[in-house]
């Protein structure tokens, strides 16, 4: 039987955390929530929309459900902005948990590693449980952790690629040094990265587009539970080793003897 | 008086309480939202002592879908 997983002050029994963006429409993003078995979910702060104020509200339909919300910083680039919407964030949700992004750059959507970091450490100190959105380095992610964050999230490729894990043996030298939490944050495109990154010994994964985005995001979003299960379950199991060479599982004593009689 | 909420100028009768304004909005018993006030967040607990003046710069947010 697997542990839950704890992080910070929460405990989860699904390893898989989905985003709510993207979705052709509200009823498709709860459906492929509930199918995913995911409990934490992501959302954005913006601004309300004072023509429609009393318009749908996603975090009554998200709770309602039960969902538990981990709110973003996505589109911030500074530190001052991503301080400000994560304290936003607090005060609008009743949640001092907050996934940290700062952005460096519009085509890679790439961490800004540096203001990650003295932003990280401001949300800290003013006692936020900070999931930092991070390059794929494992000094960064080893200074996230030396900071007091409650998990580090690297990215397997850009934000929406769908590219997957470029840099497995990074992930490897991150899990290798981070006792956080690790969580696959960004470039699943499909339920084989989420079984890869959890037989990698990732703690869970995070994806939004590639579930979003699918043909059939219901679908996909059970293909996701089934992957971070089987990845999770492959991972505590223990895999065998690489060899170059071939290992016959057949035993090799009592193999029968197809020589003509000798005459 | 006029202020600015989410960027765009506005006309109200002021100075008001920050409660007051979001009711003016119809943001009233929403408990989703939250306020930022010249660059400043507004504590849940301080908007009954929060005035909003002429001239002051509003942002009201919410959650909504992100990934």
């Amino acid at each position: 039987m697997d542990q839950p997983l704890k992080i910070g002050s929460e405990t989860f029994s699904s390893r898989l955390i989905l985003g709510s963006a993207r979705y052709p429409n509200h009823d498709v993003m709860l459906k492929a929530l509930r199918a995913s078995g995911a409990e934490l979910i992501t959302v954005a702060i913006r601004r309300v929309n004072l023509d429609d104020p009393t318009g749908e509200n996603l975090v009554s339909l998200l709770r309602r459900e039960n969902f538990r919300l981990l709110p973003n910083t996505a589109g911030c680039y500074t530190v001052r902005d991503a301080v400000i919407t994560a304290e936003l964030a607090r005060e609008a949700l009743e949640t001092n948990f907050i996934k940290l992004e700062i952005i460096a750059d519009e085509d890679t959507l790439y961490p800004d590693a540096e203001k990650l970091l003295e932003a990280a450490q401001i949300l800290v100190s003013k006692g936020f449980q900070v999931l930092p959105y991070a390059i794929d380095d494992p000094i960064t992610c080893k200074k996230l952790e030396d900071i007091g964050c409650v998990a580090v999230m690297p990215l397997g490729s850009p934000i929406g690629s769908g590219m997957g894990i470029l840099n497995p043996y990074n992930l490897s030298i991150i899990r290798s040094k981070v006792s956080l939490p690790l969580i696959l944050d960004a470039g699943v495109g499909t339920a084989s990265d989420v079984a890869l990154a959890m037989e990698m010994g990732c703690d869970a994964v995070l994806t939004d587009t590639a579930v979003a985005h699918a043909q059939d995001p219901v679908l996909m979003a059970e293909a996701m539970r089934h992957a971070c299960l089987a990845g999770r379950q492959a991972h505590l199991a223990g895999r065998i080793p690489r060899k170059y060479f071939a290992d016959a599982s057949s035993p090799r004593e009592g193999l029968i003897d197809t020589r003509r009689k000798a005459g | 008086m006029q202020i600015t909420v989410n960027g765009e100028p506005r006309e109200v009768q002021g100075p008001l309480q920050l409660p007051q304004l979001l009711a003016e909005l119809a943001l009233p018993a929403y408990n989703g939202v939250a306020v930022l006030l010249n660059g400043e967040v507004v504590r849940r607990s301080d908007w009954p002592q929060t005035t909003v003046n002429a001239d002051d710069a509003l942002e009201i947010v919410r959650a909504t879908v992100g990934g």
